[in-house]
This record gives structure tokens, sequence and C-alpha cells, in this order.
């Protein structure tokens, strides 16, 4: 199942990477006679109120969250593995600071943090990334900590010092890959998840996130909705995407389960 | 347990939801107003909410010319330098102090009080002074002659004993409790945003329906879908999209409206390329203003800065129809080739940086469907949407763009000084003409209404011929409103000035 | 005990701090205040920048501001509602924002309480299909719950088969059929949920396996009571560690079901660069979250006895 799952996320992720350099003329062109169609051969989910193909449009809109989302991933990991790794190594002063740093600032919501970031910084993908990556630090950097804290003191890591294994090598090889990956991976596509959350939110809530005439699964949504019933296919369709790759995310995320010790 | 959590939580839900008591008239607005102070009125809902608690000495009639309402008469000096106002007796504040002239003198003084900063200091700047001549009598004496003060007098007047001086803040404690002459009055902020209106029953004329509120629905696509569900009485402004479907409602009837505004794209006009105007009237062949028309409303193409009811709209200047040869020739002239798909100069693409105000309804059809035509046409268009205060700094306050779709909305002076002058307010798109700037002052000067005519149609040809703008329509506006509304007469502007003869059923 | 209890007080200090400089940073960096919202700005800048502290460089700002709202005065409200104190503006909202996180705390306690009794980590379907269900986003569920119901209820009162129910689409105060919505989206929606039950799934089984279960099993004791209040623990922090959560939540459902709290104000007040009032809902919101770690504690180390020995 979880296989399944990643295969198709795998996809999901991909067209929105190379959408960017497609050419989606069925997506943003402006057909007035064209408005409003039902689903046909030609469009399979119909066309929106200006003439533009729904299918097109829910393909491209992919590219609003698939890179920005990695992007998202990427930052969170740089900022937060190895200050959580190495600070929850070592312990001491430099140990609690950062706990208390992350502690600190996991106390403002981070969606009011995104939201906050963005009225200042524009709505652009790239800003909402960063804020989304950077927001998400202290969750990711306290899980680290935890961990790395707690195996610390285990058998078989003083064991390895003990045998004059390199500290750096016990850190990041035994303790962050070995250890720790799979908290990180169910971190990081959880984060991923997040990012796909918020940016369809904000678009569709309007004032922040994508705008048209670029295609976003929120701004679809709120775009056609009141022109047509709302079990029209076009108006659903959205909808149902971004309801299945979330479930996908979830999916695959179970591939990432571990067996709780202690 | 667990199974029957849900059922008993919706049934509380259920009992808890009070029922509605007597009918109120409820009508949408975007957003509830901020405070209610005609001397800071910052947006049309609170113009409109001021229509229903406050009063002029004059307003409009169904034809839209002047007629007393906390006034009787005005008597105009020989010279048209003065004029005595008789006030109507018998009026009461809705706190049950009665209405004399201290009140009109000290509105006058309160709006022209530098620092108080009340956004209406320009509808009195014309009084040079207020003189109380007794209770229900005032003397004005003007800056100038003044061929008719009374259209100049619809200002609201405030009641002089609930303030301390003529210097008001706006965080006044009236903001919130205001009192007026007005046939309502404020009963409740409710915590949910929404305002209550009562009849004021020592009103000095008459009014039917008993109770009016105000409810805030921040979603546009919403206020239509409740109008059908029989949730609210009135919208104020309907979205074209929706106006098929309200149009086959039959418990709905639509009120069309005409409005002094007009849409555009406008240019920066002193940055290149659009500080060419070859480049300007190229793009203005460009577009195909139907097209773009077509799928928001309907409504009239315009083709100078005046609606075409106004008296100052030349008629004389046709509408550019997209010619696109002419605009390849014009482009070619001012150096551009066409390469590829898009015409460029130096290597760089044409590309027009449009930015439009998000909250402007419908906005977005437009950008989107400019963005489709031009590019088409060889144009790249990359459009922005700026939230409010975005884009009061962005385009108003630092003058940072390419190009804006807008429009402009005028009171029935049609005043476009702060547009088109060189030193003009609003004039963000730096548009410049020596000859334009002469007859504007010219026309601020004269008071002679057929001298004023001319002079403006012929700003209308001047500035059609600079193209310092794509001038594009004036809208058909239409109102919705419940058919248990009877006898509806709507104003296009201030919405209720003739509510006080609506009833409801 | 001292220590902790200290370590814990510096720890909230410190989070409010951040939160508050974070916030005004934030903001003062936006383009646009709220003197550009003015249609006569231009000319009022220079008095209002005066009135207001705008044309003190921002490092001050945010100083004065910090050392005010540490002694409780947020100012008053620049543009969402000016002239009027901050804590007047956002006690009712926050009043009503605050109970709706509660009660969609409480409910999500119990379901996935419940649910992670029913399941024990072996249900696998009934596990996935909570959390597919649950992993929909916040507006995703409240647009398609609301329009879906109003089209659904109107359409059976235009065919005569229903009256018009008192809290149908929008009719006067606010109604409290929008209210248990959003208590419940808020309870399931963008995941809360599925991480919750999954949590208390895995709590619950852990104590199961532990050894005073099993010796009060082999007494024949009944070891429900027991699971229940080792539960406890678990739950409280849980809860805990997800308010902050649920508060961003709360912005996306006061929004999409037009309810008037403290997490709809902020999206105005943001669009409205209404600092102060921003200011407050995050003092709030950071403030909520310290409250719910610290209650967390306090229940932890009222009930776990080896914390208060070390004490």
């Amino acid at each position: 199942m979880s296989r399944v799952a990643w295969v198709l996320l795998a996809v999901v992720v991909c067209i929105g990477l190379v959408a960017p350099f497609g050419d989606w003329e069925r997506a943003m062109t402006v057909i007035p006679t064209e408005a409003g169609l039902g689903p046909s051969p030609g469009h399979p989910l119909g066309t929106d109120h200006l003439g533009r193909d729904v299918l097109a449009r829910l393909q491209l809109a992919t590219s609003a969250f698939a890179g920005p989302g990695l992007l998202a991933c990427a930052v969170a990991l740089v900022l937060a593995v190895p200050t959580a790794a190495v600070s929850a190594y070592r312990g001491g002063v430099l140990g609690s600071a950062t706990r208390f740093a992350f502690t600190s600032l996991a106390a403002i919501p981070r969606f009011v943090l995104v939201l906050l970031v963005l009225s200042i910084y524009g709505d652009s993908p790239t800003t909402l990334a960063l804020a989304v990556g950077a927001s998400y630090v202290p969750l990711l950097g306290e899980a680290v900590y935890e961990r790395i804290e707690r195996l610390r003191g285990e058998e078989y890591v003083l064991a390895s010092q003990a045998h004059g294994l390199a500290g750096g090598r016990i850190l990041w090889v035994h303790l962050v890959w070995f250890a720790c990956g799979r908290l990180i991976g169910r971190h990081l596509l959880a984060l991923f998840g997040f990012y796909l959350v918020l940016e369809t939110t904000l678009s569709y809530i309007g004032g922040f996130g994508v705008q048209e005439p670029h295609p976003s699964w929120g701004n679809m949504l709120v775009f056609e909705w009141g022109r047509r019933s709302l079990v029209d296919p076009g108006l659903l369709a959205p909808g149902i995407a971004l309801w299945a790759t979330l479930a996908l995310t979830d999916w695959a995320s179970e591939s990432l389960g571990e067996v709780e010790h202690g | 347990m667990r199974r029957h959590l849900m059922p008993w939580m919706l049934g509380g839900a259920l009992l808890l939801a009070g029922a509605t008591t007597a009918e109120p008239l409820r009508y949408a607005e975007d957003r509830a107003p901020p405070i209610v102070n005609p001397l800071f009125t910052t947006t049309m809902s609170e113009a409109r909410l001021a229509e229903l608690v406050f009063e002029g000495l004059f307003t409009d009639d169904a034809k839209l010319s002047s007629t007393p309402r906390l006034a009787t008469g005005l008597d105009l000096a020989e010279d048209r330098m003065s004029a005595v106002v008789r006030l109507k007796p018998g009026v009461t504040w809705q706190d049950g102090e009665s209405f004399t002239a201290e009140d009109v003198a000290f509105t006058v003084a309160a709006m022209k009080e530098e620092s108080t900063a009340s956004t209406e200091r320009g509808r009195v700047q014309f009084i040079q002074e207020v003189e109380v001549i007794d209770d229900l009598t005032v003397k004005l004496t003007f800056e100038r002659e003044e061929y008719a003060p009374e259209d100049k007098l619809h200002f609201k007047v405030l009641p002089a004993h609930r303030f301390e001086g003529t210097a008001v803040k706006r965080s006044d404690a009236f903001r919130t409790q205001p009192i007026g002459t007005g046939p309502y009055r404020v009963k409740r902020f409710n915590d949910d945003n929404s305002i209550t209106l009562a009849k004021f029953d020592q009103y000095h004329d008459s009014t039917r329906i008993d109770e009016i509120t105000m409810r805030e629905v921040a979603d546009k696509n919403y206020q239509s879908k409740l109008l059908l569900y029989e949730s609210l009485e009135a919208l104020v402004r309907v979205l074209p999209r929706d106006l098929a479907t309200l149009q086959a409602d039959r418990k709905v009837e639509l009120y069309p409206y005409q409005t002094n505004s007009w849409w555009y794209v406008g240019f920066q006009n002193n940055r290149a390329p659009f500080d060419d105007e070859r480049v300007r009237e190229a793009l203005t062949l460009l577009v195909d203003i139907d097209a773009l028309l077509a799928p928001i409303g309907t409504g009239e193409v315009v083709s100078g800065p005046f609606v075409t009811s106004s008296p100052y709209y030349n008629h004389e200047v046709k509408r550019p129809k997209p010619d696109a040869r002419k605009a390849a020739e014009l482009l070619t002239a001012a150096g551009f080739a066409k390469s590829g798909d898009y015409w460029s100069r130096d290597g760089k693409p044409l590309t027009l940086k449009l930015t439009a105000q998000e909250n402007l309804e419908t906005a977005q059809d437009v950008v989107i469907a400019l963005q489709s035509q031009l590019q088409s046409q060889g144009i790249k268009v990359e459009p922005t949407f700026l939230g409010t205060a975005e884009w009061k700094a962005k385009v108003w306050r630092e003058r940072d763009f390419d190009a804006v779709l807008s429009q402009w909305s005028f009171d029935r002076s049609e005043d476009v000084t702060e547009q088109f002058h060189s030193e003009g307010k609003f004039n963000f798109g730096h548009y410049a003409n020596a000859e334009v700037d002469a007859l504007l002052d010219q026309a601020k000067d004269t008071s002679d209404p057929q001298a004023k005519k001319a002079l403006l149609r012929e700003v209308h040809a001047k500035v059609a011929d600079d193209h310092p703008m794509i001038f594009l329509w004036t809208l058909d506006s239409y109102s919705a409103i419940s058919r248990r509304v009877r006898k509806v007469v709507i104003h296009p502007f201030y919405f209720f000035t003739w509510s006080r003869e609506w009833e409801l059923k | 005990m001292l220590r902790t209890l200290l370590g814990r007080a510096v720890l909230t200090v410190s989070s409010l701090v951040a939160a508050a400089t974070a916030v005004q940073l934030l903001l003062w960096a936006a383009p646009g205040d709220p003197i550009d919202l003015l249609p006569n700005g231009a000319e009022l800048r220079p008095q209002l920048e005066a009135e207001w502290g705008l044309d003190q460089p921002v490092w001050m700002r945010v100083v004065t501001n910090l050392g005010r709202a540490a002694t409780g005065e947020l100012g008053t409200s620049l543009s969402y509602r000016p002239g009027t104190p901050v804590t007047e503006v956002l006690a009712q909202p926050a009043l009503n924002s605050f109970a709706l996180l509660i009660a969609s705390l409480v409910l999500a306690l119990a379901w996935s309480a419940g649910l992670a009794a029913f399941t024990r980590g072996r249900r696998q379907h009934t596990s996935r299909l909570v959390r597919t269900l649950s992993v929909a986003p916040v507006f995703l569920l409240a647009h398609l719950c609301i329009h879906g119901l109003n089209e659904v209820t109107w359409s059976l009162m235009e065919a005569g088969t229903i009256a018009r129910p008192a809290w149908f689409a929008l009719p006067g105060e606010a109604s409290a059929m929008r209210t248990a919505l959003a208590v419940v989206l808020l309870a399931v929606g963008s995941g809360a949920l599925a991480d919750m039950h999954r949590e208390a799934e895995q709590a619950l089984i852990s104590i199961r396996r532990s050894g005073f279960v099993d010796a009060a099993r082999a007494r024949g004791e009944p070891t429900f009571l027991l699971v229940a209040r080792h539960l406890t623990l678990p739950l409280a922090s849980l809860a805990a560690a997800r308010t902050g959560f649920l508060l961003g939540g709360l912005v996306v459902v006061e929004k999409v079901l037009l309810i008037n709290g403290a997490g709809a104000i902020l999206w105005q007040a943001a669009l409205l660069r209404d600092v102060p009032v921003a200011l407050g809902i995050t003092l709030m919101a950071a403030t909520t979250v310290c409250a719910a770690r610290l209650a967390a504690d306090a229940l932890r180390v009222g009930i776990d006895p080896r914390l208060r020995s070390q004490a």
C-alpha cells in the first residue's frame, strides 16, 4: 500500500516539478466562447468560466506546491537537524540553549507566523516555502534533539566511544542516519503535507497565496464556486485532488513507521 | 458512547440556536464600518450607514437635484458671495436635544479644523464663514461666487453638544455612539460585527421600516447566495456573474443604477517604454475592450475621462478600435521589432507589469483576459494583485508601477483635476500636459456652467489624444432587493437616501 | 521542583517576548501602513506618525510596545477599529475563539481516546479510514460542509419538506450550528484527529503492556480505571502539544465559516497593518500555548509521585 502511495506521490511531484517548463496554453488562454463547458472528450473535466481547461489547470497547479514544498523540506532539514544533532550530542549549555530556543519559538502558532511573514515579503512561492520551512524548524529540531539526547547514553554509543570511533561518525552515521532517519523522513513528509495544506488554504481564502491567473487547487475551488452546482466535476476536482494527495502523503509515511522502544 | 457523541453535539447546537424575532431589513457589506462618524468617512460602507443615521441641510431628490432636508430654504445674496439658510423647526437629535443653527456652525468648523483632519474637509472649503443669526437661521459667507450653493450643502450635520470642541479625533467616543437627526439610530454594535439600526421615534419626517441590520459578509460570493436563501433583503452591488441567477429568481428584483465611475488601465507616463506616446497608443490599439467587458457585465465604453451620460463627455472623440496593423507601425516607429513571440527592443521583450487591487471586484477576470489578449499580440503581461495597504503604499504613495487596472468614482461635480493636472493629488501616472493644466484651472475658476462644459470637453479631447491611460468603460450597476421590500428607489451613490419610502412586507 | 518551575517561568516569558518581537518586526517591515489606508493619508502623515509613534525607529517601537505589553497595556487599534483599546476590540472575539479551541481540544481528545480504545493497534482498516478522513484540510471540509449543508437544506425547504431551521444561513446572532461545525472540523481536519489518535493509541498500547497492568490483571482486578488514570498524562501532553496547531486551524475555520473570532481579526489586522491588534492576538495565542504547557506540567507533577519526590 505504502509503496503504491510513494509511486503515486512521486508522479504528482514530478508533474509539479516539470510543469513550469511545459506549454500550458490550454490552462492559461481565455476563450470566451468555451466558457463553463461540462466534461467532454476534448475537456475531460470541462472548462472554467473563462474557457480554460480544468484538467490542464489541475495539472499545472501541482507546480504551486511540488517545488516549493521540497524547498520547505530542505530548509527545515538544513536548519534543524545539524543544530539539534550537534547540540543534543554535546549537551551542556549549548544543548540547553538550543532546546530553549526551539521551545520558545514553538509557542507562536506556525500558521500565524507564516501569515505575518507573507503579509510583508509578498506571497511568492519561494517566500512561502522559506517561511514554512523555517517555521517547522522548532518542531523537527525538538524531535531530533529529544531522540539523540535519549540515545546519547545508550550502551552501543558508549561502547563506540570507548573503541575510539570518531565522534562525528557516531553522531552522523549512527545517531542521525540510522537512529533518526525514519523520524526525520516522517517529519519531512508531514511538512510537505503541511505546505500543501497551507498553500491551498491561503489561495482559497485569498489575500495571500497563489493568485489568478496562476492555478492552485485552493484558488480553483473558490474561483468557480457559486458558478456551478456543488457536485460539478469541474468544481469538485481540485478538492478531490487535494484530498487524495494528502492521503498519499499519509499512506507513504506508514512505511517510515518504527517500533517504539521504551 | 463515542457513537452517540456527534448527534448529541448537533442536538445541542439546534437547541442553542435561538429563533429570530421582529423582521428587520438586512443588507450586507464586505466589511463592517470600523467607525460611524461622518467627519471621517473612509469607505462606502460608512457613507451608506451615515445616510441612515445623519442628514444634511440639503439632499438629493429622485431627479438628483437638491431639495431641503434639515433646511427649509436658502436665500442667495445678489453678489452670490453669501447665503442665508433657514432651518427646519422641530427637529430633534436622537438623544432628545433640539437641532439648532449652532450645530451647523459647529459641523463646518470641525470639518475645516486642521487638527481634526476630516476626510470631508474639501466639501466645506468653499465656506469662508458661518454666522449664527438665530436658532434656526445661519448665514454662510463664501470664498468666491456661488451659483448653486445648495448642491454643496449635502454634508452631514453633527450635534455640537456631543463634542468638547471643534478639534475632533477619529478615536472620539462618538464613533461608537453616533447621534444624528436621521430616520434611524444605532441601536447596537453586535458581537458578530453586525450593526442594528432602529427607527428613530421622534424623527421629523416619516419612515416605514422598523429596523435595519447591516451584516458583515466578507465573502462576496456568499452574499448573493444569502439573498437567494432569504437570509438578506438587500445587496448593494451585484457581481455581474450573479446577475443571471438573481434575475431568474422570482423573489428578487434587480435595480439598475448609473454611477459616475469609469475603469482604466493607467500607464506610468514617465517610465520607459511607457514614456513614449506611440507605445501607449499601440497598446491601446491592441486591446479589444468589448471582449474584455463582455465576461464581466454590461456597460458603455468611454473614450475619455467622463462617463457617457456626463455633460462634459465629448462625443466627437471616437473610441479607438482595435487595429493591430497600426499598432505594429507605432511599435516599429518606437524602435521595437517582433522577434519570436514578442515585440522587443534592445533584446528585451515589451513587458507590461500590470498591477490591480485585489478587492476590486471582477478586476481579476479583466486582468486575466487582458493578459491573454496582449500575449497573443506579442506583449508580455505580468499581473500582480495587491492588498489595500500595499496598493495604497505602492501606487498612491510611492507611485511605483508600470501600469494599473483600476477605476475612478466621482461625485456629481465630476472634477478630474486631481487625476489629470500635472500637480494633481491622484495623478499617479505623472501625466503632464500644460494645455490640459490650463484648461482644468480655467474650468475650476469658472462658475458659468456652459463655459465649464466647453472647457472640460476640450480636456476630454486632449487627454484622449495623449493616451495616458487606456480608457475602458463605465459599468452598469445593479442592486438586488427582495420583492418583500416595496416602493424601492435607490440612490446611485449613497443607496439609502430615499429609503424612508421603502416598505417591508 | 523549584528549579523546574523557575525554568518553566523563564521559558514562558521568553516565548512571549520572542512572539511579540517577531510579530512586530514582521509587521513594521511590511509595505504600507495604516496611514496609507486613509483617504487623506498623505496630508495626515506627519500628524499621525507622531501620534502613533511611527516616526521612531523600528527597534524603539518594538521596545516601547514590549514594555507596554509587559504592563498589560496593549494600546489602541489603528485601523481595524480606530481608537478602540485593543483589549476592548479583542475581549469578545477572543472569548469566542477560546471557547472553540477548548471545545475542539476536548472533543478531539475524547474521540481519539475512544477510537484508540476501539482500535488498540489492531483494526488497521478503521485506523486508515480515520486518517484518510482526517488528512483533509480544515478549509476544504468547512467549504464542503457549510455549502453542502446550505444547498441540501435549501432544496428541502423549497420542496416544502422542512420548515426553515433557525440556524439556516446566517439568520441572526452567531449561530450555534456554525459553532458546532467549527468545533467538529477543528477536531478532525488537517490531520488533527489522525495524529492524536495515533499518539493516544501508542500510549494506550504501552500502558496495557506494562507490568502494573499485568499484575492487576493477574489479581483479577478490573484494569479499566487503572489504564484510564495512566492515560491522563500522555493525553494532557498531547493536548498541550496540539494547542498551537489548533490555533492555526482556528484562523482558517473562522474565516471560512464567518465566525467573529480572534483568528479572523488577525487576518484583517495583518491586511490592514494594525500592529497593536495583531500583536495582542499573537500574544494571546502564545500565552495560550504556554499556559497549556504549564497545565500539562502541573498535571504531571500532580499525578506522578516520582516527580514530586524529586522536588
